[in-house]
C-alpha cells in the first residue's frame, strides 16, 4: 500500500502543498476570468496529485541503479509525457465545463493559448512527483531496515543465550565428565579420545558463536561432533543415517541453527527410549531451496510432555535471519518427531555468481 | 539381618554402560558390598530385584521404560535406595521419597562410600511409601503426571493418563478403568485427582475421578443426582458439587 493513503494526515498535507503549486499553472494561464482559471487549476493540479500516486509503484520497481540508468530516465521520460499529456487534457474538459458560466467563457480559448507551458509544468510535476517518491521509498526503507534489524538483534541475542545454554549444557558436561571418569578405570586410551573430542566439540561451539553464517558441512561436522561425545555414553543406542547432497552441503545456514535440533533428537528420542530408531538427517538443494529434515523416534509413553522451546529459539533465528522466506515445520507423531528446515539456498560461491 | 562376613546385595541400576561399569570398579573396593546383578532400564531393575533380592539398589533417574522415581514407587520397602544422577534438581524430592543418598555425577569412590555407610545404617528399615509424596516426587513442579505406573501381581503397566476414563476411590486404593480393563493403586483418590491435569479429570463424585473427554452425555437419575453416560455405554455417578465442577471444565 502507498504510505501516504497509510496515513491520512500526511496525505491532507501533501495535496495541500499541491493546491498551492496550482499557482504556477494559474499564472500561466493569465486569465481574464481569474477566479475561474485558478479554480480550473486548484481542481487539475490536485486531481494530478492524486493521480500521479501510483508513481510509488513505478518508482519501487524501478531502483535508481547507475547500471539501469538508461532504462530508468526513459521510462520516467515516457511516463512524464503521457502524465503531462493527461493534465492538459484535464484542463481542456474542465475549461469547456467551467465555460458554461457566462462570466468564465474566455476559459477554453485561454487553455488553447497556453497548451505548451501547460504541458511543460504537467513534466515538471511529474519530474517533483517522481523525486518525492525516491526520497519516500528510501525513507520507508530505512525504516524497514531498521525494524528488521531490531527483530534479528533480539532473535542474536536470545540465540546467544540459548547456544550458551545449549551448548555448554550443564548436564551434557556432567554425563561426559562421568564417562570420562569411568573410561579412565577400564579404557585409557579411550578416556583420552574422549576429552579430546570432547575439547574440539566445546571449541567448535565457541567459536561457531562469533559468525552468523556457516556452511551446512561446517555445522554438521560441529553435530558429528557433539554425536561423537555423547556415542561414547549411550553406545550403541545411539545409531545416526545420513544423506546429504554435496549441493547442499555448501550451502550457508545460521551457526549453532542444526546443533539444538539434534540435541533435541538425542535428548526426547534417544536416551529415553530402550531400543531407540536411528537419528536420521537429510539435506537436499532444489529449486534454490534449502531443505534440511531431521527424524527420530520418540518414548512411546513420555513420562512428561516436552516443551518446545528450543523450537521457539530455531524459529525466532530463521526470522531473524530470512524474515518470511524461510519455514520450520515440525511433524509430531506418537513414536516419530520430524523437524523440517526450509530456507533459501545460498552458498558463498552462489553469491559471488550474482 | 545379614550374617558379618557375608557382603550386602546390590543391584546397580543404569541405562550407560560406563556409568555401569564405573560403579561396578568402585564397588570392587567395598569389601561389604557385591554387585548381584545389572538393569540397563527400570523394568528391568524390577524384575532383577524380585529375582536377587537386593539390599540396596545405585537408581540412576532419567531411563528408558521407566524413570528411577517410578521404580523406587513399586520396589519392596525394605530395599535401600541410593540415586545416582547428572540432574541436581530431583535431590530434594529423592529425599522426600526417602532415598538413603544423592550422588550427583560425576563422584569420587569417598563419595560413594560414604553413601554406602549411610545405607548402612538404614539397612532393615522399612521405607514408608507414603503414595502422595511419590507421585509428587515423580512429576516437574508445575506439570501434571502424563503416565501412572501400576503394579497389577506380576505385571506392571504403564498407563497414558489420555487412557484413562475414570477411576473409582475405595478407602487406601484406586481402581483405575483404562484401555477396557481396571487396575488397583495403592492410593488415595485425592492423591490421584492432585497429580492429573485438572483441565482433564474432574472430581464427579466423592468416590470418582472422570475423564472428561469420556463424557457422551448426562442425564438425570432421580433425587436431584445425575449420571455421566460414556461413550463406551458405561455410566459414572455425579454427585451435586461434582455437576458444577464438571460444568466447568467442560465450558457449560
Amino acid at each position: 500500500m502507498h504510505p501516504l493513503l497509510a496515513q491520512r494526515r500526511s496525505l491532507s498535507a501533501y495535496l495541500l502543498f499541491w493546491a498551492g503549486l496550482s499557482a504556477v499553472p494559474w499564472v500561466l494561464l493569465h486569465s481574464t476570468a481569474a477566479l475561474g482559471a485558478l479554480v480550473l487549476s486548484a481542481a487539475c493540479t490536485v486531481a494530478f496529485a492524486i493521480g500521479t500516486l501510483p508513481v510509488w509503484y513505478l518508482c519501487r520497481a524501478l531502483p535508481l541503479l547507475p547500471a539501469k540508468l538508461w532504462r530508468v530516465v526513459s521510462i520516467h521520460a515516457a511516463a512524464a509525457a503521457l502524465w503531462s499529456i493527461g493534465f492538459l487534457v484535464c484542463a481542456q474538459l474542465l475549461a469547456e465545463l467551467l465555460a458554461l458560466l457566462p462570466a468564465w467563457h474566455a476559459l477554453p480559448a485561454d487553455v488553447g493559448a497556453a497548451e505548451g507551458p501547460l504541458l511543460g509544468v504537467g513534466a515538471l510535476f511529474y519530474l517533483l512527483v517522481a523525486t518525492f517518491h525516491y526520497v519516500l521509498a528510501e525513507l520507508e526503507q530505512r525504516r524497514l531496515a531498521g525494524e528488521r534489524e531490531a527483530v534479528l538483534a533480539l532473535a542474536a541475542q536470545r540465540a546467544e543465550l540459548s547456544a550458551l545454554r545449549a551448548q555448554v549444557h550443564p548436564h551434557f558436561l556432567f554425563n561426559s565428565l562421568n564417562t570420562v571418569s569411568a573410561l579412565i578405570g577400564y579404557d585409557p586410551a579411550k578416556a583420552r579420545e574422549a576429552c579430546l573430542l570432547l575439547a574440539q566439540y566445546l571449541r567448535g561451539t565457541l567459536g561457531a558463536q562469533e559468525r552468523a553464517l556457516v556452511p551446512l558441512r561446517e555445522e554438521w561436522s560441529l553435530c558429528q561432533g557433539y554425536l561423537a561425545v555423547e556415542a561414547l555414553r549411550l553406545g550403541e543406542r545411539l545409531r545416526v543415517e545420513v544423506s546429504m547432497e554435496e549441493a547442499a552441503e555448501d550451502c550457508e545456514i545460521p551457526s549453532l541453527l542444526l546443533q539444538p535440533l539434534v540435541e533435541n533428537a538425542v535428548t526426547h528420542g534417544i536416551a529415553p527410549v530402550d531400543e531407540p530408531e536411528p537419528l536420521r538427517v537429510r539435506a537436499r538443494c532444489r529449486g534454490g531451496r534449502l531443505s534440511v529434515e531431521l527424524e527420530n523416534g520418540l518414548d512411546p509413553a513420555p513420562r512428561r510432555r516436552v516443551g518446545g522451546l528450543g523450537l521457539a529459539n530455531v524459529r525466532a533465528r530463521l526470522f531473524g535471519q530470512y524474515g518470511n522466506d524461510a519455514t520450520l515445520r515440525v511433524e509430531r507423531g506418537v513414536d516419530r518427531f520430524v523437524v523440517v528446515l526450509d530456507l533459501p539456498a545460498s552458498s558463498p560461491r552462489s553469491l559471488e555468481a550474482r | 539381618m545379614s550374617e558379618p562376613g557375608v557382603p550386602r546385595r546390590v543391584l546397580v541400576v543404569d541405562d550407560e554402560e560406563p556409568a555401569r561399569r564405573l560403579l561396578a570398579e568402585y564397588l570392587r573396593a567395598q569389601p561389604g558390598w557385591s554387585i548381584v546383578a545389572q538393569a540397563k532400564n527400570g523394568l528391568e531393575a524390577l524384575k532383577l530385584a524380585k529375582e536377587h533380592e537386593p539390599d540396596l539398589l545405585l537408581l540412576d533417574v532419567q531411563m528408558p521404560k521407566l524413570d528411577g522415581f517410578e521404580v523406587l514407587g513399586l520396589l519392596a520397602p525394605e530395599i535401600a535406595v541410593i540415586f545416582t544422577t547428572a540432574f541436581d534438581e530431583y535431590a530434594v524430592r529423592a529425599f522426600e521419597v526417602h532415598a538413603v543418598d544423592y550422588l550427583l555425577k560425576p563422584f569420587s569412590e569417598e563419595r560413594l562410600a560414604q553413601a554406602l555407610l549411610r545405607a548402612e545404617k538404614r539397612l532393615g528399615e522399612l521405607r514408608s511409601l507414603a503414595a502422595p509424596e511419590l507421585q509428587r516426587a515423580a512429576r516437574s513442579p508445575g506439570s501434571y503426571l502424563e503416565r501412572l505406573v501400576i503394579r497389577d501381581g506380576a505385571e506392571i503397566l504403564i498407563i497414558a493418563a489420555s487412557a484413562i476414563d475414570f477411576a473409582r476411590g475405595q478407602d487406601d486404593y484406586v481402581e483405575v478403568f483404562h484401555d477396557a480393563r481396571s487396575s488397583l493403586t495403592q492410593q488415595t483418590l485425592q492423591s490421584l485427582e492432585a497429580s492429573l491435569d485438572p483441565r482433564q479429570f474432574v472430581r464427579v463424585h466423592r468416590s470418582y475421578l472422570l475423564n472428561v473427554s469420556r463424557v457422551a452425555r448426562i442425564e438425570p437419575w432421580g433425587h436431584g443426582s445425575k449420571m455421566a453416560i460414556l461413550h463406551d455405554g458405561r455410566n459414572v455417578p455425579i454427585s451435586r458439587a461434582g455437576e458444577a465442577r464438571l460444568r466447568t471444565a467442560l465450558g457449560l
